[in-house]
């Protein structure tokens, strides 16, 4: 009997309020699905691919498409003249979409969609790391009859071993390079000027030179080396000096590791907590006046100059680096433009990436972003007297670039190096348990 | 009878649906992958029967990875629950601000894992860090936290309890306003101070609830990478490696599908075991879920 | 006595003290730092002040994504999963709470225990099924991954909730005639309403943060959240441009304030939605 009561007063008090949250939930419900709906549902083509990217926008005119570029947000700026004149040209449209950072999330990203046949971009800028990978498994389209002769020839000779390594596969090349990045040795040319000396020339003058000037906080130098690939970044690059061929973990390699060893433990011009840093925090010592001079990625060029308060000129010079057994070496790799193979508007993004790499817009994008600066010779006429450019024509001149290692299976294989490394020097393992252990991993890969 | 299956049915229809679409299908796939050889760089993909599992009793990265990972999550579960019991004890007493405490308590839950993971690499600095200025100016030292290889440890697990144990804290407040008062006054007649009233009343009633969020942390926990991967690498060598980065690292950046798929077997039988001794436990605490 | 109560107060705002230092202080810092100038953020001794307080990482930040479309995504994928989540997980809990039938419990254990399932391992099997669905690039494509991921959580709570509420208000209802939608919609939700709320905020918070899916599944810009613009500021770990601490500072604030005031304004709640036995 007091049953009927409640549920009453239940349904009396709680309707009003009931009421306003179906209302509510209906709201987000409907609005939900109205979002769902890729835009592109509606006017599907007969002719277009069976999977809908919501990519491409309707259609008005017939053949007017939409692409998509995919490239880190900092260079979309710099993009927006050049496809401009894409545009004007051709009547189509370009949207740009920021790409992932780097080559491990560019996998992430991707090869799931890859896999499964799709693609939601058709223009991609893509990584060392992750291009390999995505021609191996032929996700990409070749591009050696899109890409015109002259823009080839238009690279430097230095170049070509690289494009034939990174940029191919089985003789096809799918990817054109936009991006030189090297790894350059920056100088406190102030400093070096007060005590009237020259940066050092050798692995010798190295550790002289880094001695005078280590007096902590204050180091001869630094090199970020945390986990993930920066202590294969580091190995690398003195692998390219004492001539060593890094996957095989040779004797080359050894006096590499060896080196990075001294420069930390046994002359100690190498503070130790470099072994936990990454780049911001290397570039943070070298911007608190604590080192004299380090090999850096040509980013810091720009980070250097933009911290107003502490740039002045001379603070962050470019010098050669220093020459090991082999040579004053540094490695090079870089990003570069690819169509995927299942590009939703393929014919259209193959005249799009000819066009943005060509020898009149190469320029215009390297104008716009220190970031597309390469000593392309296009690029050089153009801006070759200019900052970064000034010092990348002289790298290229002193036979400075060495080929990034290759590896058919290039993520292990660098992570590999950057483990052993890692363990080596934490003073986990010793040289030798190193290098075997590496030796080891590296034929496991097979 | 048979209009109550259908009930029963309908109800359960979305629920089990959604977990069979998303987890358990992947699952099985999982299951038939790891015992092929796969990678979409080097087809064709074959039938190989055990050898992603003998590869991986001999990759080193992979066998030193399964120690931290059950140390880093048997540590952080235990600091967990023991300093989110601390928590929820506090948060439960009756003081001004309580409900700004109880709200602020949460923010660490809140924040990205990769933001947190950052941040603390940040703190964590042996020369900009907090950490070691707060360590500097109180007992006068300086440690090198991510090189070191104990230091790294620590680190991490730090990290991953300020981040987690307030989630946990406020699980066990709400069990532990579950207790029923009229228990802690009877205790109070007889005469029973308040730590013993905590471990005679408290604690067993609230065990349930402590073992499943325990046996959830655990779970939880032993499948993220995203703080190993943004603060340390897994480094210094293979200190803070743990099994679900490693697996992201042949799946994603090795495009090694049969290999991961066989690392997350791996991984599944570790959650499996401490699945089973959280259930042993639970039949201990024995307590309807 | 007194001197007694007085020593136990001053333990407990000391406590109290302790508590909200630690918990505080990494958040502060980070707030810190969003405001502070790029070339200002690191200093010997660290800086606990601000320094110069400046919005230009915010620009700065704007500037690198679309940060409006980004935030709307992750609102309307958080909501949406939530919602979803806490609807699916009710219906079954009422079913797994309320109707006595064999393998009740057992299917309990194997919802919370399905957690137990990688879900990095099943990306790729999952994005094929995906495709063959149609599902890639939607909405609800993403919103039915991420509800499922909470969802054993979320049964977890609400089916003690549940079994702690006496059924006889139902039982009346029933026997009156209801029918059970009726019975659900006036009896049985509002009675769960806290329970309810304070799952949908855990689930929106849990969505809100999550990276995995929302990178791999909304693969155009048209549906990615928050979380992939952290990823697109972020972690470039061989060539290129380090962390960026400026942006990620500012961008954890932005995605942190929405998730501070839903917290605040629903803390009552949120304790008493995960409490047995606290029903009034």
């Amino acid at each position: 009997m007091k049953d009927q009561p409640t549920v009453t007063r239940v349904s009396r008090r709680k309707f009003l309020k009931a009421a306003t949250l179906a209302a509510g939930s209906l709201g987000i419900g409907a609005g939900l699905s109205a979002c769902a709906t890729p835009p592109t549902r509606a006017p599907q083509q007969p002719a277009q691919p069976a999977e809908p990217s919501p990519t491409q926008a309707p259609a008005t005119d017939a053949g007017r498409k939409t692409l998509v570029l995919a490239i880190q947000g900092f260079a979309h700026d710099a993009m927006k003249p050049v496809l401009a004149k894409w545009e004007e040209r051709t009547g189509h449209k370009v949207t740009l979409e920021s790409g992932p950072v780097s080559g491990n999330e560019m996998i992430t990203k991707y090869a799931p969609a890859f896999q499964s046949g799709v693609s939601p971009v058709d223009v991609m800028s893509d990584a060392d790391d992750s291009g390999p990978t995505f021609y191996r498994a032929g996700w990409m389209e070749p591009l050696d009859e899109v890409i015109p002769q002259e823009t080839w020839d238009d690279f430097p000779e230095s170049f070509k071993q690289q494009i034939e390594v990174w940029h191919s596969f089985n003789g096809k090349r799918y990817r054109v390079p936009h991006e030189f990045a090297i790894g350059y040795t920056f100088y406190r040319k102030d400093w070096f000027d007060e005590r009237k000396i020259e940066p050092p020339k050798t692995w010798e003058e190295v550790v002289a030179i880094g001695k005078e000037f280590t007096n902590p906080p204050v180091f001869g130098t630094i090199e970020a080396m945390i986990k993930p690939a920066l202590a294969f970044v580091y190995m690398a690059y003195l692998a390219a000096q004492s001539g060593g061929n890094l996957f095989e973990f040779d004797d080359a390699t050894a006096q590499a590791f060896q080196f990075a060893y001294d420069l930390i433990h046994t002359h100690k011009i190498m503070p130790e907590t470099a072994l936990s840093m990454d780049y911001t925090q290397q570039n943070e010592e070298y911007m608190k006046d604590h080192v004299a001079f380090m090999r850096q990625w040509p980013f810091f060029w720009d980070v250097a100059r933009g911290n107003k308060n502490w740039y002045q000129e001379g603070k962050a010079e470019i010098a050669l680096p220093p020459a090991g057994p082999a040579g004053a070496k540094s490695w090079w790799g870089g990003w570069g433009f690819s169509v995927p193979k299942f590009a939703p508007n393929k014919t259209e993004a193959l005249d799009l990436i000819a066009f943005i790499t060509n020898n009149e817009n190469a320029p215009i994008l390297a104008k716009g972003q220190s970031w597309f600066v390469m000593p392309r010779k296009s690029i050089m006429a153009v801006m070759g007297n200019e900052g970064l450019a000034v010092h990348m024509q002289r790298y290229a001149e002193a036979n400075v670039p060495s080929p990034r290692p290759f590896h058919p299976k290039v993520a292990e294989a660098q992570s590999i190096v950057d483990d052993v490394a890692s363990l080596y020097l934490t003073k986990q393992i010793s040289l030798a348990e190193a290098l075997q252990q590496g030796k080891e991993r590296i034929a496991a890969l097979g | 009878m048979r209009r109550t299956a259908i009930l029963i049915g309908l109800l359960l229809l979305p629920a089990v649906a959604l977990r069979l679409f998303t987890a358990i299908y992947p699952f099985f796939n999982t299951v038939w992958l790891s015992f092929h050889d796969w990678n979409p760089a080097f087809p064709p993909q074959q039938f190989v029967g055990l050898k992603n599992f003998q590869a991986l009793t001999r990759d080193i990265a992979v066998t030193s990875s399964i120690s931290f990972t059950v140390l880093f999550v048997t540590v952080s579960t235990l600091l967990e629950i023991v300093l989110g019991m601390a928590i929820a004890l506090m948060l439960n007493r009756a003081f001004f601000g309580r409900g700004a405490v109880r709200a602020v308590n949460l923010i660490p839950w809140a924040i990205p894992m990769v933001v947190a993971a950052i941040g603390f690499r940040w703190m964590y600095d042996t020369q900009y860090g907090v950490i070691n200025d707060l360590l500097h100016r109180t007992i006068g030292v300086k440690v090198p936290w991510l090189v070191d290889f104990w230091g790294a440890r620590a680190a991490v697990i730090a990290t991953n309890v300020w981040k987690s144990t307030p989630f946990v804290g406020l699980v066990l407040l709400a069990a532990l306003q579950g207790v029923p008062q009229d228990l802690y006054e009877a205790g109070r007649v007889d005469g029973t101070n308040r730590v013993s009233a905590f471990f005679y009343i408290t604690l067993p009633l609230i065990m349930p609830q402590i073992v499943t969020i325990g046996l959830f942390m655990v779970v939880w926990q032993l499948a993220a990478f995203d703080l190993v991967f943004a603060m340390t690498g897994g480094g210094p060598g293979f200190a803070t490696q743990v099994l679900a980065y490693r697996i992201y690292q042949v799946a994603f950046t090795a495009l090694n599908f049969g290999y991961a798929s066989a690392i997350s077997m791996v991984l599944f039988i570790v959650v499996g075991i401490a699945s089973i001794i959280g259930l042993l436990l639970f039949r201990k605490v024995e307590v309807s879920l | 006595m007194r001197l007694a109560r007085a020593v136990d107060s001053a333990l407990l705002a000391i406590a109290v003290f302790i508590f909200l230092f630690i918990v505080l202080f990494p958040f502060y810092w980070i707030v810190l730092s969003s405001f502070t100038p790029k070339y200002e953020l690191f200093t010997i001794p660290p800086r606990y002040w601000f320094s110069t307080f400046t919005l230009e990482n915010y620009q700065a930040l704007a500037n690198s994504i679309p940060l409006v479309r980004y935030f709307v995504n992750s609102l309307l994928f958080a909501a949406g999963s939530s919602l979803v989540s806490v609807a699916a997980a009710f219906l079954a809990s009422y079913a797994l709470a309320r109707i006595q039938f064999r393998g009740a419990n057992l299917i309990f254990i194997a919802f919370v225990m399905s957690i137990a399932l990688p879900q990095i391992g099943g990306l790729v099997p999952l994005f094929e099924l995906f495709k063959s669905t149609n599902l890639i690039n939607t909405y609800h494509g993403l919103v039915i991954l991420m509800s499922s991921l909470v969802l054993p959580f979320t049964i977890w709570i609400l089916v003690p909730f549940l079994r702690q509420i006496p059924y006889e208000i139902e039982e009346a209802a029933i026997m009156d005639g209801a029918r059970l939608p009726q019975l659900f919609w006036f009896i049985t939700l509002p009675i769960m309403r806290p329970a309810l709320v304070t799952m949908f905020i855990i689930n929106f918070i849990i969505a809100w943060n999550e990276l995995i899916y929302p990178l791999v599944f909304a693969t155009s810009g048209s549906n990615k959240t928050l979380s992939v613009g952290l990823v697109e500021l972020a972690v470039q770990p061989t060539a290129g441009g380090g962390r960026p601490w400026d942006l990620l500072s500012a961008m954890s604030v932005v995605m942190i304030v929405p998730i501070l005031v839903l917290v605040l304004l629903f803390q009552r709640l949120i304790v008493s939605g995960l409490t047995r036995g606290a029903i009034k």
